[in-house]
Formats: structure tokens, C-alpha cells, sequence
């Protein structure tokens, strides 16, 4: 089934969270990096940062903000779905102690033609910000691959 | 502390050191899934998987994304990326072992910063593509 194309530039509520450290080590353990600067605050501070900084894939967790669900909402069955990739910009880290806000919206969604049939490639981008400071500090690119 | 990259050694065309990571058992996925808040059972429910139709368990391709970053952020020992991105060309197995590489691309100054482009990718142990992508390196 074809997407519904009224949610191009549909904006999700934003949703705010506050990083602990132990998410980034649970985070750190589950992908086996042992880099001490996600386990030991001195680690990260002999690096530079003012705290245990973030791995660059932590922002996965946010990829979507709001209460009501993304794909629910979008009516996208997830046995038609298939994740197509990701892109991360980052303009700023982000450390265990930020309160950070972030904000999805659809950017676009396009047919297109495939070896297993018709198919709507959506884009969504999650912004997240440092909630202090208002600095704008990633934006997360989402491309999903839905079957008609 | 670890020792920085020198910007100027390094060269357009460099590649870097290949790194084999895994087997990527039903720990980490169930790991992963708890840290990640990503529960969709394909990844540790090995009879919900085979009602998808697929053979098993397979690797969350953010997992996988985030072993590419590991890779990157430990050859660029302190370098902080600027830009990554991934395309999931293949399914990683629950038990496959993955292989990095990567090659510079790309040396640049940029406002002041010393930048390189990276181009990487992940193989399993039987050679099958899972990911590839690039990123946009701070050294």
C-alpha cells in the first residue's frame, strides 16, 4: 500500500531527554567498544570532554521523537519495511549531564520502481539540541525502504 | 593517553588497517536492543525471525553502524566525526564475524579543522557485503 503523501513535512512532537553515563556505557558495552573514554569520567576529560561523551551512533536511540509512534502513525507494516541507511551530521558533542531536545519530521517520500515491486522511500530527519545552550548538535538522516 | 593521529602522515589513497570484530552472538543483540530500545524481535526471537521469512536472528543494521563508528573512532584515536553515513546492503547474521576496512579518500583544511573522508565498509566471514559508507573525519 501506498504511503499517504500528507505527511511530507510532518513534524512529530519533540521529546526531551537527559544522558546518564551509565546509558553510554550500556551503550558502549552493547556494541563491545572499550574505548575508556565511555566507562571512566577522567578518560573523557583527558580527551577534552567535559564529561563521558557519546558514542556516534548514541543518537539511535532518539531516531524518533514523540509520543505516538512513527511507523504506526505513518501506517508503515514493518514486514514491508526494510532500513535503507543512515547518515549523521554532527555540529557539536553532546556528554553524560545534557538535557538534549529532539524533533523529527518527514522530508520526503518518493515511489520508486524495484526488483520486488513498487516501493516509497521516506526520509526523516530527527534535529537533536542541547536544551541549555540551544545549540543545535546532530541531525540524523533516516532512510526506510517500504513495499508497497 | 592514547597517542593522536599526525595530519601529516596521512595520505590520500591510505588504507586502514583491516579489523575483524565478533562473532556477533544472541547476547549482544539482546545487549543491543536493551541499549539501543530497538525490541523488534527479529533480532533475538529466532521464531519470529523465521515467520518473516528469513533463516534467523539477524544484526540490528544500527549495531552494525555503530561497530563501523568503533572502527573509525579507534583508527582516529580522539578525531571526532563530523559526518557518517551508511547504506545496508546486506544482512549480518546472528554468530558472523564482520570485517572493516577503510580508505582515505579525501585530505582537507577546513576553517582550521584537518579533515579526511574515509570510505568503509563491513564483510562477513564468507565475503558478503553488509555495509558502506563514508565518513567526514576531525583529526
Amino acid at each position: 500500500m501506498k504511503l499517504d503523501r500528507n505527511f511530507i513535512g510532518y513534524e512529530f512532537q519533540s521529546s526531551e531527554i537527559s544522558i546518564t553515563r551509565w546509558e553510554i556505557a550500556q551503550f558502549a558495552n552493547a556494541i563491545r567498544d572499550s574505548n575508556p573514554i565511555y566507562y571512566n569520567l577522567n578518560e573523557g576529560k583527558k580527551q577534552g570532554f567535559k564529561d563521558i561523551p557519546c558514542p556516534p551512533t548514541f543518537y539511535t536511540k532518539f531516531t524518533f521523537s514523540g509520543e505516538k509512534n512513527f511507523f504506526t502513525t505513518l501506517g508503515i507494516d514493518y514486514k514491508k519495511l526494510l532500513d535503507g541507511g543512515r547518515e549523521y551530521k554532527y555540529y557539536s558533542p553532546c556528554v553524560a549531564g545534557d538535557t538534549i531536545i529532539y524533533q523529527t519530521k518527514v522530508q520526503s517520500i518518493d515511489e520508486k520502481e524495484s526488483k520486488r515491486g513498487k516501493m516509497d522511500i521516506v526520509i526523516a530527519i530527527t534535529t537533536g539540541k542541547n536544551k541549555e545552550t540551544k545549540e543545535k548538535l546532530w541531525d540524523s538522516i533516516c532512510t526506510l525502504i517500504v513495499f508497497h | 593517553m592514547r597517542n593522536k593521529l599526525n595530519f601529516e602522515e596521512i595520505s590520500e589513497g591510505l588504507e586502514l588497517p583491516e579489523v575483524k570484530k565478533g562473532p556477533i552472538y544472541r547476547q549482544q543483540l539482546v545487549d543491543y536492543a536493551s541499549a539501543s530500545g530497538d525490541y523488534n524481535k527479529l533480532h533475538y526471537d529466532e521464531g519470529f525471525a523465521k515467520q518473516t521469512g528469513i533463516s534467523g536472528c539477524i544484526a540490528h543494521g544500527m549495531l552494525v553502524m555503530a561497530m563501523v563508528g568503533s572502527y573509525l573512532t579507534d583508527w582516529a584515536k580522539g578525531g571526532i566525526l563530523k559526518n557518517f553515513k551508511i547504506r545496508f546492503v546486506g544482512m549480518t547474521n546472528e554468530n558472523d564475524t564482520l570485517s572493516f576496512t577503510g580508505k582515505v579518500i579525501k585530505k582537507y583544511k577546513e576553517n582550521g579543522d584537518n579533515l579526511v573522508q574515509i570510505e568503509v565498509m563491513s564483510k562477513t566471514q564468507d565475503e558478503r557485503i553488509t555495509t558502506t559508507g563514508s565518513a567526514i573525519i576531525t583529526i
